[in-house]
């Protein structure tokens, strides 16, 4: 019997709890619209007035649900109320200029407060306004903000029966975080965005500015044979490497090799680090544990003596032909990827383990979801958690590293247009003469500076995005 | 701690098992007379082809190359044990006695860059933390950034044209020429390889300031990534540790800033850094490829990309299974030295 009238209250609760939301966010919507003044009608003020409408009506529906819970000796008040706001709403849908709208408004608005005033205290139900007013306070008219503390639980009683009270709609409870898309805005981040747009630009625009010679653009155009380099001239905007290949165009089309081996490389690497990682954290237990030492095993192995082995093993295989195609060789990406998706797979483990261990999943497993359900509602949405600073400050490293391996000349091809390339033949001129070291700083410094300032860029972006979404970790 | 430093060690032989694996199976993709090729001593010009075809056939026959792939893969980590990892045509010599007679340079060149490395990521690190979002602080942070971003083999070129073409300050290579002569002399006693260590113990301060002279820039250029590394661990480490209530505590009982850090902060704030530095030797090993081909020291990274650029495949795998043990010590050491420092791992 006594469960019986416990349950009974927590449905009264449930749905006085609906009734006190659509109130609370009249009344917010109510003080914006006072704000605003009559003279601006426009289309904005426009929506305002119809969701108040709509929450009018919702409130309506919510308060005859309430009373089909109240005791008898309630109803007369309920009923009042009820006639009131309907009375009330039916106004202010023909309510002509501003004012008489609004004081229909808050008539709803009142006569919903009374009613839960006499009833609340009744039936041991807090109201918003309470909770607002003992715990933190709440600043006034700022939106839906206020809800935002300790409305957790009530928030999710309205999402779990939100379909049982169509054709009511919900209120949208989410406020948009706004203070992220300001902390975006910080001088490291935007130098490095600028920084990488720059190289894109250059990237999309390289037919212009170095129009290839013949039909291999991955090919430094040669003018001469000449064995050394010549300075900025007519026809050679940053002069000419050793054997007379034109720096400007192995410069601009560096660009390409360098987006397309960085951006394949990490996307391989985050798709298997993604997979490898849900499994592993999200089916845990001797599959977890072999996973993990497997992952330990490939993190033994740093990722350049691997790469070193991978191309002394394979590299004769396709030797001449390296990045026929896009001047991108398929081995140095194919080894980067299979000895470098640990820190994903890593990563997404240790996001999937703390978002299992949270009490809504552990609620949702008891309540019966199934573990695909789970999965897509509840885990995936968190795996991306420092993904993309990953991602973003693994794309120059990776365009660092595939640069060592054509600077020792395990790969590349002669002429080929990739900085790496161009600072392993510049480097035999970095000593310069005797009378000025830095007689030939035309062949070494251009494709160094471009890989540097692209380094530094994709750096810049992932340290602004970590300290941007993670204002914890500094 | 004894329970988990013995779980510590029964991992090792898994890990040893599976890094094994992926390079066998990685050798395994080559033709069997690749593979058989290996363990042939020379590379004689005047041997006839069929010659040369018996002798791989032998090799094929004595090393289980024929049998199916669990028997290969044993006796392959068999041969490896007992110190046969192949002949190495472009060395002209067994892989393991290159790879030995070259490691004082590496040896050298890593520890001259190492040590110094930690001790500026622990003091730095910790006057970052200290002096937050101070002077000292904002200097620190952009420094580890620049280290962290900058290329090292860049880094190398820029400083060797500076350092050397224009001011003739660091000369790359090993040692000049006059201090080389003094090296191979009959009176110049050889210890160690490391030509540091060997001309203070033969007290030979002029070649012992050419050694130095010619180690600065790559011993710096090695270690400048792994410093802005742990620089930061540290720096994080060290704030979140300022955190703690304990830290509250031991101020409010009066201790001097000074002693709350040596005694309270620092050595909490290690252990991150403890267990990152030996991932970081992973880090290490892939530097000293680059910097001993930027600065030209004939150590172990260079010489082997040499070959490899050659196509040596012993010397590739032999390098691989070096690095390899590389890391794999230097993690569990680093786990090792956690338990002795972490007090809630020692407990249990």
């Amino acid at each position: 019997m006594e469960g019986l009238e416990r349950r009974r209250h927590g449905d009264l609760h449930s749905r006085l709890a609906h009734l006190d939301l659509y109130h609370h966010s009249l009344r917010l919507l109510g003080q914006k619209l006072v704000s605003s003044s009559d003279a601006d009608s426009t289309s904005s003020s426009g929506t305002l007035y119809e969701r108040s409408l709509q929450l009018g009506a919702d409130c309506s529906v919510a308060l005859r649900r309430v009373r089909e819970r109240l005791e008898p000796e309630d109803m007369g008040s309920c009923e009042s109320a009820l006639t009131m706001i309907d009375l009330a709403v039916q106004r202010a849908s023909q309510a002509k200029g501003h004012t008489q709208f609004l004081i229909n408004v808050w008539r709803v608005v009142e006569a919903v407060e009374k009613l839960l005033d006499t009833v609340a205290l009744k039936y041991g139900y807090t109201t918003l306004a309470e909770r607002a007013a003992s715990g933190n306070a709440p600043a006034a008219g700022t939106g839906a903000a206020p809800f935002a503390p300790g409305f957790g639980r009530q928030g999710q009683v309205m999402a779990a029966e939100a379909e049982t009270l169509w054709p009511v709609s919900v209120p949208v409870l989410r406020a948009v975080p706004r203070w992220r898309a300001k902390r975006l805005l910080r001088p490291g981040l935007l130098l490095g965005t600028v920084i990488i747009m720059f190289f894109v630009a250059v990237a999309i625009t390289a037919p212009i500015l170095a129009p290839p010679e013949g039909d291999d653009p991955y090919t430094m155009p040669r003018s001469s044979f000449r064995a050394q380099p010549e300075p900025p001239g007519p026809g050679h905007p940053l002069g000419t490497t050793e054997q007379s290949f034109d720096v400007f165009h192995g410069l601009v089309w560096g660009t390409h090799v360098a987006f397309r081996l960085g951006l394949s490389v990490t996307i391989g690497r985050a798709i298997i680090g993604v997979l490898v990682g849900l499994i592993a954290g999200y089916y845990g237990g001797w599959l977890d544990a072999v996973i993990m030492r497997v992952t330990d095993a490939f993190l033994a192995f740093p990722v350049v003596p691997a790469t070193l082995v991978m191309l002394t093993f394979f590299g004769p295989l396709r030797l001449g032909r390296v990045g026929a195609g896009s001047g991108v060789d398929s081995i140095i990406v194919l080894s980067l990827i299979v000895f470098g998706w640990m820190q994903y797979a890593r990563l997404v483990r240790g996001n999937v383990l703390l978002e299992r261990s949270k009490q809504y999943v552990e609620a949702a497993i008891t309540i019966g979801a199934r573990g695909v359900h789970i999965m897509r509602r509840h885990i995936l949405p968190n795996v991306p958690q420092g993904l993309f600073v990953l991602i973003a400050s693994d794309i120059g490293a990776m365009v660092v590293l595939s640069a060592v391996f054509t600077f020792l000349g395990l790969s590349g091809r002669r002429g080929l247009a990739d900085w790496g390339w161009m600072i392993n033949i510049g480097r035999n001129w970095i000593v310069g003469t005797p009378s000025n070291a830095f007689q030939y700083w035309y062949t070494y410094l251009p494709p160094i500076a471009a890989i540097v300032l692209f380094s530094v860029g994709w750096n810049l972006v992932g340290d602004g995005l970590r300290d941007a979404l993670d204002p914890r970790a500094e | 701690m004894l329970p988990y430093m013995i779980r510590r060690l029964l991992i090792l032989p898994v890990v040893v098992f599976l890094v094994t694996l992926i390079l066998f199976s990685l050798l395994w993709q080559l033709p069997v007379e690749l593979r058989a090729r290996v363990y042939i001593p020379t590379t004689n010009r005047f041997l006839l082809p069929e010659e040369e075809a018996a002798l791989v056939e032998r090799a094929i026959r004595i090393h289980d190359l024929d049998k199916p792939w669990p028997v290969q893969y044993v006796s392959w980590l068999r041969l490896l044990l007992t110190g046969n990892w192949g002949y190495s045509p472009v060395w002209q010599q067994p892989v393991l006695e290159g790879l030995l007679q070259r490691a004082p340079a590496t040896v050298e060149l890593l520890l001259a860059s190492m040590v110094p490395c930690i001790a500026l990521a622990v003091f730095l690190g910790s006057s970052a933390a200290r002096y937050r979002r101070r002077l000292p602080d904002h200097a620190i942070r952009t420094a580890t950034f620049l280290g962290w971003a900058f290329p090292s083999f860049a880094l190398g070129l820029i400083l060797m044209n500076v350092f050397y073409a224009w001011l003739g300050w660091f000369p790359p290579e090993r040692l000049s020429v006059s201090a080389g002569a003094v090296v191979h002399s009959a009176q110049f006693q050889s210890y160690t390889g490391m030509y540091t260590v060997d001309a203070l113990l033969n007290l030979d301060l002029r070649v012992f300031w050419d050694a130095i002279r010619h180690l600065i820039l790559p011993a710096f250029v090695l270690g400048l990534a792994e410093w802005a590394l742990l620089t930061r661990i540290m720096r994080s480490s060290m704030l979140d540790v300022l955190r703690q209530d304990y830290v509250t505590t031991a101020r409010s009982k009066g201790a001097p800033e000074s002693q709350v850090i040596d005694r309270h902060v620092r050595r909490n704030a290690l252990l991150p850094v403890i267990s990152t530095g030996g991932v970081a030797v992973g880090l290490l090993m892939s530097g000293v490829v680059v910097v001993e081909n930027v600065f030209s020291i004939n150590g172990i990274g260079r010489a082997a990309a040499d070959a490899m650029a050659s196509t040596d495949i012993p010397v590739a795998v032999g390098f691989a299974v070096l690095t390899c043990t590389a890391t794999i010590v230097a993690s569990l050491v680093a786990d090792l030295l956690y338990t002795l420092a972490d007090p809630r791992v020692r407990l249990y």
